[in-house]
């Protein structure tokens, strides 16, 4: 299995993925920063330095979220079902190898860089906010907890874009990833909205339903919640309306992200275990 | 034992009619093996079916001694697929090593060397895969198939991006692997490969195996049309001698120069018999030859095709 981690980063890499990958990912951090430092100076009024804080770090954990999002998506599309079709697979499944590592290599090797691009991107927004306007008042905790929450959702995004490819076409696979994404976004969007206007359950229930169908909005929201919920400023999350997190999802959103991953998992080696290549 | 053997392998895709249909051949250690026939006959789903890439509706077989799906036949077993490409970012060294990786069988650099030697791309391993032409992926793939010296290997169309130099040179190294003891599995449209190359030849259609045999029998077995120019005789001549013939002559051509060009149907072992026939009639024999390439003109009466 090793082998194929080994090759899924040498892809990566070779296929200088992570290398233009991480030059956006740096011009964003640079933008971000030049943004801040001139651009995103607060008025000259008592606490509005710290609300200007949290204002950019929303705004920038948003750009997070959907780049996490769309890099899971693009580095894992192609990685079974282009294989299948170049027929790059077709030499290496009779090797003495079972189909399953085949799997696991992809998912491990392939997740560890999605892993890296949310380890930069995450820690490089918070960061530069910090950097600009202070320390946060989210303690090291809920700084943590945040960052476990966008390592959760690329981890989400990879592992369903997996098992995609196992048993759709690439394009196919990508469309529908990314579909399912920004309908769970607005799914999310529409609860939060429920929240602040709505007492009825039905937003509520829109927003469960889509994240039950993938869990990634709920993740962002919980992750914004740990950094810029009523416990670190009353009402913070207020004024961004639909796309904050006035009504945060529980922890058993994260178990159910956790089990959700498994279960796809669990998919794509089924799917790929019994596929004629 | 037998380096593959199969019972009632059978494929069926989508309850369509079956791609193989309860198809039982056997391979005998250290020989060259050619599967034949027509396009779609499920000549590739078999291959695919012991390689592990398509799982069987039904049947069972074992290579190399052991079931098939376990991964131990694996191991000593090189396959090179019909339509393949390599990981174009990776210099060809690198595809070995990565396969011997995957064997568990380190490489070490002057075997990689050897193996590049082999299939003429020695000096090309530092090259991208990206940069080879199709004809040397597909001499990268033989390479990738000979890692880890396979007791079996498992060719899907060996030579069909070669140019005939390729090929003469691929022949050359079937013929090396049958001599070290490698069993060859070919599967080929080729018939002047298959002929040249194989010990025996098993015959696929619509799925089914319709001949499975030595390729001597599948060739000399049958009665077949041979051509024979002959001179010596004059028309008049041949009016007389025709009637004692023992065969059917089915054509005839006269020459200006009182040669014939005389076409019989029948089975080798009678051609000796014919031609001294005609010698005692005062003939001369000029030339004795199968009318086609003898593989083909099997291969195509086998499945109902007229070779004439």
């Amino acid at each position: 299995m090793f082998t194929v981690v080994h090759q899924s980063l040498v892809e990566t890499m070779r296929k200088r993925t992570l290398v233009a990958a991480g030059g956006l990912t740096f011009l964003f951090l640079l933008l971000f920063f030049l943004f801040l430092r001139w651009v995103g100076k607060p008025a000259d009024i008592a606490g509005s330095t710290y609300i200007a804080g949290l204002t950019y770090l929303y705004l920038g954990l948003f750009a997070a979220y959907v780049m996490i999002a769309l890099f899971a998506v693009l580095i894992l599309v192609a990685s079974i079902s282009a294989e299948i079709d170049d027929g790059t697979l077709l030499s290496v499944i009779p090797r003495p190898i079972k189909r399953s590592r085949v799997i696991l290599g992809k998912w491990v090797g392939l997740s560890l860089v999605v892993f890296v691009y949310v380890s930069v991107l995450f820690w490089g927004i918070v960061l530069i906010d910090q950097a600009q306007y202070g320390n946060l008042a989210a303690g090291s905790g809920h700084l943590l907890a945040a960052y476990g929450d966008f390592l959760l959702e690329g981890l989400v995004v990879a592992t369903v874009t997996l098992f995609g490819s196992t048993v759709t076409a690439t394009m196919t696979n990508g469309i529908v990833v990314s579909s399912a994404v920004l309908i769970a976004f607005l799914g999310g969007a529409l609860e939060q909205l429920g929240a602040l206007t709505n007492p009825g359950p039905a937003f509520s229930v829109i927003g469960w339903v889509t994240s039950l169908m993938i869990p990634t909005d709920a993740l962002y929201r919980r992750a914004l919640f740990q950094l810029l919920g009523s416990h670190v400023y009353p009402g913070a999350l207020i004024g961004a309306g639909p796309f904050g997190a006035v009504r945060p999802p529980g922890e058993g959103m994260v178990f159910y992200a956790l089990i959700y991953t498994v279960g796809m998992l669990l998919l794509a080696l089924r799917s790929f275990g019994g596929r004629d290549l | 034992m037998k380096a593959i053997q199969t019972l009632g392998l059978t494929k069926v895709y989508r309850a369509r009619h079956p791609a193989c249909d309860r198809i039982s051949l056997s391979v005998n250690q250290g020989e060259i093996f050619g599967l034949l026939g027509p396009n779609g006959a499920g000549k590739s789903t078999l291959v695919k079916m012991l390689v592990g890439l398509v799982n069987p509706s039904a049947g069972s077989a074992r290579v190399l001694g052991f079931p098939y799906r376990e991964l131990a036949p694996r191991r000593e077993m090189g396959y090179l697929p019909e339509l393949f490409r390599y990981p174009p970012w990776l210099k060809a060294r690198e595809v070995l090593q990565f396969h011997a990786e995957l064997l568990g069988k380190p490489i070490h650099p002057d075997e990689r060397d050897a193996l590049l030697d082999r299939v003429g791309l020695l000096g090309r391993g530092g090259e991208r895969v990206r940069t080879f032409s199709k004809g040397m992926q597909q001499r990268l793939g033989l390479a990738v198939a000979l890692v880890g010296r396979p007791a079996l290997v498992l060719l899907d169309e060996p030579t069909s991006a070669l140019d005939p130099i390729g090929r003469y040179e691929v022949s050359q190294l079937l013929r090396q692997l049958k001599d070290e003891g490698t069993t060859v599995f070919l599967n080929s449209h080729l018939l002047s490969d298959v002929e040249k190359l194989c010990d025996s030849v098993a015959l696929i259609d619509r799925g089914q195996v319709i001949y499975q045999g030595s390729l001597k029998d599948a060739i000399y077995g049958g009665v077949r049309r041979y051509r024979l120019t002959i001179g010596g005789l004059t028309e008049t001549d041949w009016a007389h001698i025709q009637p004692t013939l023992s065969k059917a002559v089915v054509m005839i051509q006269w020459d200006d120069q009182g040669h014939a060009d005389i076409g019989v149907d029948m089975r080798r072992q009678d051609v000796p018999e014919f031609v001294k026939t005609l010698v005692q009639e005062g003939a001369r024999i000029y030339e004795v030859a199968p009318d086609h390439s003898s593989l083909e003109e099997w291969f195509l009466s086998r499945l109902g095709k007229d070779p004439r």
